[in-house]
């Protein structure tokens, strides 16, 4: 539904995109990048705001640049928590219906329709102004699906919500996928994304690094050691109980920090799930656990590196 | 329906009370200028006529109907600019040039409501209820609105081309009041020029022989109608096209 063709995109001389060729077929597709990887960029083009400095934009099957017709099916929410603070959100989204030409009569019920949606029916006559971040976020998405478009644009849609929002706008969003509409959802948070879709496209300094099912990528990183650091006062001893697993490769104690502990796994996902059985069969005090790894940034250094 | 839809709502934004304090400004500042003019004139001495040419030709004609413009037709698509509330209006199945028109003629509509309440009080002021009849006010309020619509499709023009199209604009309206009182040619490059000749009690003429101007140059009334339709026509115009084919995207977000 949606193709770009070899474009590029330059901002004076800064490059925002680079000689990128993709599709977006039915169904959600997560843009997945760090900032500054192009994703605002590419949703820019395909919503007609930019244009390619070279190549081509289609969607279904026109130049979306200033295009009323691609708008007509086309919704759209952008990262910016901005809206029109003096407005209430029932006045917002409604406003939005008219301008996208609905019918008058139907846009009462649509509008009160798309507000339950996102679940900001009790808030909805309330002015923008007063919003939380993440109810700024679920009516910005009702606008955007308001006129029952068939493509739809959410640029960092799951920003500012809280777990509760976030499930119940995955929901939302499954269920507009499986109505057939072409979802294309952009994050920076790769963990994020495949609690909604299995197809992804990663995007770095403004190329396209990745594209496909997101198991197949996955693989491709986790075949690379991944790193995990804990903090503990038996650091010591941990490690030699670590180092004893087959899949942990290495276990690095840090002269600077008596406590810390770092290893590298080729498996990280099995190494979550047996670590905290093997922490309390042995009783070790864990005062801290985190991954560097565990982050698109990192993602993207095994992929290019 | 979603011009009108969107004519009203521009409509209902500028009437809000935190944009109308400029409007209510201005209205006042004539009011209480007209006012002091007559309570300070000499027994005998106060010309309502002139008076009232000098205070509609200088400060209703001369700023606030520039000021006003300025100030609301820039803000049309500046501060959707600003705000970063722009994508909303950009990603709508309606022509651009056609969200630009109905913006622009709510603003042209607030600026002639509120430079013709500025003069009826100017008139007020200086002639009193029962002389209103004998002022040019009348004329002037026919002229008003070709001031607003030129103006403003002056500043809506600036602000499709320039970001910060307030603070050039703002030189813009500090130099035209002053062009059509120097002499020579230079009046002609002022649209003010063609508006006062257009109201003719407040060309250059009578206005610099009350302020001790010097020379001033005539034009005539088939010269300043077709300049000033001219302006309105082919500002509008280039900034309905401008904004149709040129990018608008909050300048923090391009990465």
């Amino acid at each position: 539904m949606i193709v770009l063709e070899g474009v590029s995109r330059w901002y004076g001389q800064v490059m925002g995109l680079n000689d990128v060729s993709c599709t977006f077929p039915r169904g959600i597709t997560a843009l997945l990048g760090p900032n500054g990887a192009g994703k605002s960029t590419m949703m820019k083009l395909i919503t007609g705001q930019l244009r390619p400095s070279t190549g081509r934009v289609t969607v279904l099957g026109e130049a979306p640049f200033a295009n009323p017709k691609v708008f007509r099916k086309l919704g759209y929410c952008p990262e910016s928590e901005s809206a029109y603070d003096d407005m209430t959100g029932r006045e917002f989204v409604t406003m939005c219906a008219h301008l996208a030409g609905m019918d008058g009569k139907l846009i009462r019920g649509r509008v009160s329709e798309v507000i339950d949606q996102v679940g900001m029916s009790q808030n909805a006559d309330r002015k923008i102004g007063g919003y939380s971040k993440g109810m700024r976020q679920r009516i910005k998405i009702s606008q955007g699906i308001v006129h029952n478009p068939d493509v739809l644009i959410l640029d960092e849609p799951l920003n500012g919500l809280d777990p509760v929002g976030r499930r119940e706008i995955t929901g939302l969003m499954q269920t507009l996928s499986a109505e057939g509409k072409c979802i294309v959802v952009s994050s920076h948070i790769l963990y994020e994304v495949e609690q909604m879709t299995t197809h992804i496209l990663m995007l770095h300094k403004g190329r396209l690094q990745a594209q496909g099912d997101i198991y197949a990528i996955r693989d491709l990183i986790d075949g690379h050691p991944h790193r995990i650091a804990i903090r503990s006062p038996q650091a010591r001893l941990l490690a030699q109980r670590l180092l004893e697993l087959p899949y942990v490769l290495s276990a690095r104690l840090d002269a600077a920090d008596a406590q810390a502990v770092e290893i590298e796994t080729h498996s990280p996902d099995r190494f979550y799930t047996e670590f905290p059985a093997l922490a309390l069969t042995n009783n070790f005090v864990i005062r801290q656990f985190a991954s560097p790894d565990n982050n698109l940034e990192a993602v993207f250094n095994y992929l290019t590196n | 329906m979603s011009d009108l839809y969107l004519f009203r709502n521009t409509l209902r934004d500028l009437l809000r009370p935190g944009k109308l304090t400029a409007a209510a400004l201005m209205v006042t500042v004539a009011a209480i200028v007209a006012t002091v003019k007559r309570a300070s004139a000499g027994p005998g001495l106060f010309d309502a006529a002139t008076s009232y040419n000098e205070i509609s030709a200088l400060l209703v004609f001369g700023y606030i109907v520039v000021i006003l413009s300025l100030v609301l037709s820039t803000g049309l698509i500046g501060q959707e600019i600003e705000q970063k509330t722009i994508p909303y209006l950009l990603t709508r199945p309606m022509p651009r040039w056609r969200i630009l028109l109905a913006k622009y003629l709510a603003a042209v509509l607030v600026t002639t409501a509120t430079v013709w309440l500025a003069d009826f009080l100017v008139a007020l002021a200086l002639f009193g209820p029962a002389k209103i009849g004998a002022s040019h006010l009348w004329k002037d309020m026919l002229i008003l609105p070709l001031g607003a619509m030129a103006y403003s499709g002056i500043f809506l023009l600036l602000s499709t081309v320039v970001p910060k199209a307030l603070l050039y604009g703002l030189g813009y309206a500090v130099i035209e009041p002053l062009l059509p009182r120097l002499p020579g040619d230079w009046q002609k490059i002022s649209l003010l020029s063609y508006l006062h000749a257009l109201a003719p009690h407040l060309d250059a003429g009578n206005v610099a022989a009350s302020n001790q101007v010097s020379a001033v140059t005539y034009i005539a009334g088939w010269v300043a109608w077709t300049v000033v339709v001219a302006v309105i026509l082919s500002s509008v115009i280039a900034a309905l096209v401008v904004f149709s084919i040129r990018e608008y995207t909050p300048q923090e977000e391009k990465s």
